[in-house]
C-alpha cells in the first residue's frame, strides 16, 4: 500500500485521547480542558490547540480553537481595563466572559461548517481537505459519530517520512 | 505589572528556525526534528523562522503551507487524480517540489511581526486580527523568539485572572 494510501483512522487521535468539552459548558471548562495538556519539552510549552465541542448525545457540534478563545480573552481584558479606567461603556458581551457570567462554549466556538473528514479517507486526502479548507485539523467521523481528530502535525509525521532522503 | 511578550515567548535557540536558501525537504527535517510524542499525541513547532546568511528573519514557513508547497493543493482538478496511478504520478511531483528553496514557499515579512516589549495584549490582538497563530519577535531589530497562541493561552490566569 502506498504510504498515502493509510488511512485516517490509523494516525489520529481518537476521542478519548483529545480534549472535549459541552457545548452548553462555561468557557471556563474548555480552558481547564485545554490547559491539562499543556506539558513542556525541555524548554518549551506544548498541548491540544483546539477542543472539540458536544452536544449531550456525545455528537460533534463544534470546534473550539486557541484563536477564537483569545478573541473572548482579548474581549475581557478590553473589559477590565474600561472598567479600571472608569469608562461607561458597557461592552455587554465582554463583561460576560468571567465564569459566573457565562458566556458558553457554543458562544465562542466555530460551528458545524466546519471541515470534517471519514476515518477511512486516505492520508493524502486529509491533506488536500486542510489545504483546502486552510484549516490544521480536521474532526473525524466513522458512520456518522465523531472518533477523533487528525491535525496537520499528524499529516506532517507520515509525508515527512516520504521526503526525508 | 502588565504582561510583555518577552515575558512568554519561545526564545529563538528553542525554536526550528531554517535558512531561506535551504530546500523544502531540508525544512521538513528540522521541522520533524521538533516532533515528539507524549501520552497519546504528537507534539512539536507548527512553523519554522526562516532566516537570511547574517542570521536575520526573512519569512516564517507553516506545516500547512509545506502541505500545500509539495503538492497537496486541490487535487480535483488534475485529471491525474482519476486514474489508477495517481499516487505514483503524486509521489514524483512531491520529490521534485521539496527540492524547492524555503524562500519561495516562505510568508514574507510584511506579515506580523511583534516588539518584544511590547504588552502581550497588543500582541494578542496581532494574532486575532492577521488570523494568525504565531508572530515572530523582534528586539532591535533582531529575531530574538516567537510567540505562539499557546504561550498566551498558557498565560490565560495571569491576562484575567478571574476568567
Amino acid at each position: 500500500m502506498m504510504p498515502g494510501e493509510r488511512k485516517v483512522r490509523e494516525i489520529m487521535i481518537s476521542l478519548r485521547d483529545y480534549s472535549t468539552v459541552q457545548a452548553e459548558a462555561p468557557l471556563g471548562e474548555a480552558i481547564k480542558a485545554l490547559q491539562e495538556s499543556l506539558h513542556q519539552d525541555g524548554r518549551v510549552w506544548y498541548g491540544f490547540h483546539s477542543v472539540l465541542v458536544l452536544d449531550r448525545e456525545q455528537r460533534l457540534v463544534g470546534l473550539l480553537t486557541l484563536r477564537s478563545l483569545l478573541k473572548a480573552i482579548e474581549l475581557a481584558a478590553l473589559h477590565r481595563d474600561a472598567l479600571l479606567r472608569g469608562a461607561s461603556w458597557g461592552w455587554y458581551f465582554a463583561g460576560r466572559v468571567h465564569r459566573q457570567s457565562g458566556v458558553r462554549v457554543r458562544d465562542i466556538m466555530r460551528p458545524l461548517s466546519l471541515a470534517t473528514i471519514e476515518s477511512e479517507e486516505t492520508v493524502f486526502q486529509a491533506a488536500v481537505k486542510m489545504v483546502a479548507h486552510r484549516v490544521n485539523s480536521l474532526p473525524v467521523l466513522e458512520k456518522g459519530r465523531l472518533v477523533g481528530i487528525v491535525r496537520t502535525i499528524d499529516i506532517f509525521q507520515l509525508i515527512g517520512e516520504l521526503l526525508a532522503d | 505589572m502588565p504582561l510583555t511578550v518577552k515575558d512568554v515567548m519561545v526564545p529563538i535557540g528553542d525554536y526550528s528556525t531554517v535558512s531561506g536558501e535551504a530546500t523544502l525537504r531540508e525544512a521538513v527535517a528540522v521541522l520533524r526534528g521538533s516532533f515528539h510524542r507524549t501520552g497519546k499525541a504528537l507534539y512539536g513547532h507548527y512553523s519554522v523562522l526562516v532566516l537570511d546568511e547574517n542570521e536575520r528573519l526573512i519569512g516564517l514557513l507553516t506545516l500547512r503551507s509545506l502541505l500545500r508547497a509539495v503538492g497537496f493543493r486541490d487535487l480535483t482538478e488534475d485529471i491525474w487524480v482519476k486514474a489508477e496511478s495517481w499516487g505514483w504520478y503524486f509521489m514524483e511531483k512531491m520529490q521534485r517540489e521539496a527540492g524547492v528553496r524555503v524562500r519561495d514557499i516562505m510568508r514574507p515579512l510584511e506579515l506580523a511581526t511583534v516588539n518584544a516589549d511590547q504588552p502581550l495584549l497588543q500582541a494578542v490582538h496581532l494574532l486575532v486580527t492577521h488570523q494568525v497563530n504565531s508572530l515572530p519577535v523582534l528586539e532591535d531589530g533582531r529575531v530574538t523568539g516567537i510567540l505562539r497562541t499557546i504561550d498566551v493561552f498558557r498565560a490565560i490566569d495571569r491576562i484575567i485572572p478571574d476568567l
